[in-house]
């Protein structure tokens, strides 16, 4: 049986896999008509290759000549800074989130705490003994701070540090102003 | 056994600009039929690789790479001839005095050749398929992988291709006896 055209051109451009090309072959050694089939795309293929073609070296010249000025126009208008592309290789950009995430971390970890700290208050107790104790708890608990204080045996000299920050208003008349009056009264 | 290539290793752009220039010229020229457009095409070509190029490890896959976009841009072309062919036949229809530029005379005398001529007159689709095998040298697979198509689909586009310019070729009567 005859294959048809498109076996044949396919066998001319060698993509006819075994052992069809080998029976393709053997047929055309026994069919006229197959041989003067593939004969024709043959020639197809001959008058295509042997065609006259423009000479390349001139037009590659004067495209070289194009790509260079486009060049030169694209490299004379950069993209202002904030649009250029900038290539990161990737383990750069991996040790760079990693650092930065070690930053935060230190942030996180000492000056946060820090800024808590202001709203602490420091209590230094000076026991029988040399050993200081310290003290840290927020400043709304002050005054449950000082009766824990006043139950302790140890304590003779409190010193209560407030944040340096701190700003007071007089509420009221001071107790021991009030006392002084009181007395002069009488 | 594979290894990766060192960006230094890669190609340089005259390297491949030399080695590629005829093979990505002369695909152009047969698909388009015009020396100028076949210039445009490799300029743009060429200009997108020397963007791209450090994507591109081996000249092999920048020849792909540049045959692959000469087509694309070569479709938008033919779309546009196919517009200006419609137009410049109402223009002729509508009897106007033409008279052919020293130009365009020589342009045309350029694509004058038989065989482009029976090139332009097949689908773009038949035409495209046949100059990638018979000016770039490619075979079915590489040729499907660049359009995006099955290798059956090309062994088809190939024959009808050789088909229709063998009745071409024997109504001009100039090549097949």
């Amino acid at each position: 049986m005859c294959p048809d055209g498109e076996t044949l051109s396919a066998y001319l451009d060698g993509e006819i896999g075994e052992p069809w090309n080998t029976t393709i072959q053997k047929h055309l050694e026994t069919c006229e008509r197959c041989r003067q089939r593939l004969k024709t795309l043959q020639r197809i293929d001959h008058i295509l290759l042997e065609d006259y073609a423009p000479d390349y070296l001139e037009s590659m010249e004067k495209v070289k000549r194009r790509i260079q000025i486009t060049q030169v126009a694209e490299n004379s208008i950069r993209p202002p800074i904030w649009k250029r592309k900038i290539a990161v290789p990737v383990p750069l950009g991996i040790g760079v989130a990693a650092l930065l995430a070690v930053i935060f971390g230190l942030y996180f970890l000492f000056f946060i705490p820090q800024r808590n700290n202001m709203r602490l208050v420091r209590i230094k107790t000076e026991p029988l003994g040399s050993t200081e104790v310290q003290v840290a708890a927020p400043i709304e608990d002050i005054e449950q701070l000082l009766k824990s204080l006043d139950k302790s045996q140890f304590s003779k000299e409190v010193i209560i540090k407030l944040p340096g920050n701190s700003k007071f208003n007089m509420i009221g008349e001071p107790a021991i102003m009030r006392e002084t009056e009181i007395y002069r009264g009488k | 056994m594979l290894q990766r290539k060192k960006k230094n290793e890669y190609p340089r752009f005259e390297e491949v600009y030399r080695s590629l220039f005829p093979t990505v010229f002369r695909v152009s020229y047969r698909i388009t039929g015009d020396k100028g457009i076949a210039e445009d095409l490799c300029h743009e070509a060429f200009i997108k690789y020397y963007e791209k190029q450090g994507l591109l490890p081996d000249i092999e896959q920048a020849k792909y790479w540049l045959i692959r976009v000469v087509r694309n841009i070569s479709l938008n072309y033919e779309k546009r001839r196919i517009r200006e062919r419609k137009a410049y036949t109402r223009f002729k229809n509508a009897d106007i005095d033409y008279e052919e530029s020293g130009e365009e005379k020589i342009i045309r005398e350029e694509t004058d050749g038989m065989v482009q001529k029976a090139l332009d007159k097949l689908p773009y689709k038949l035409r495209v398929v046949l100059v990638l095998k018979e000016y770039a040298g490619l075979n079915y697979k590489e040729i499907g992988s660049i359009l995006g198509i099955s290798e059956g689909n090309v062994k088809i586009r190939v024959f009808r291709a050789r088909e229709k310019l063998a009745i071409i070729f024997k109504e001009g009567e100039q090549y097949v006896s």
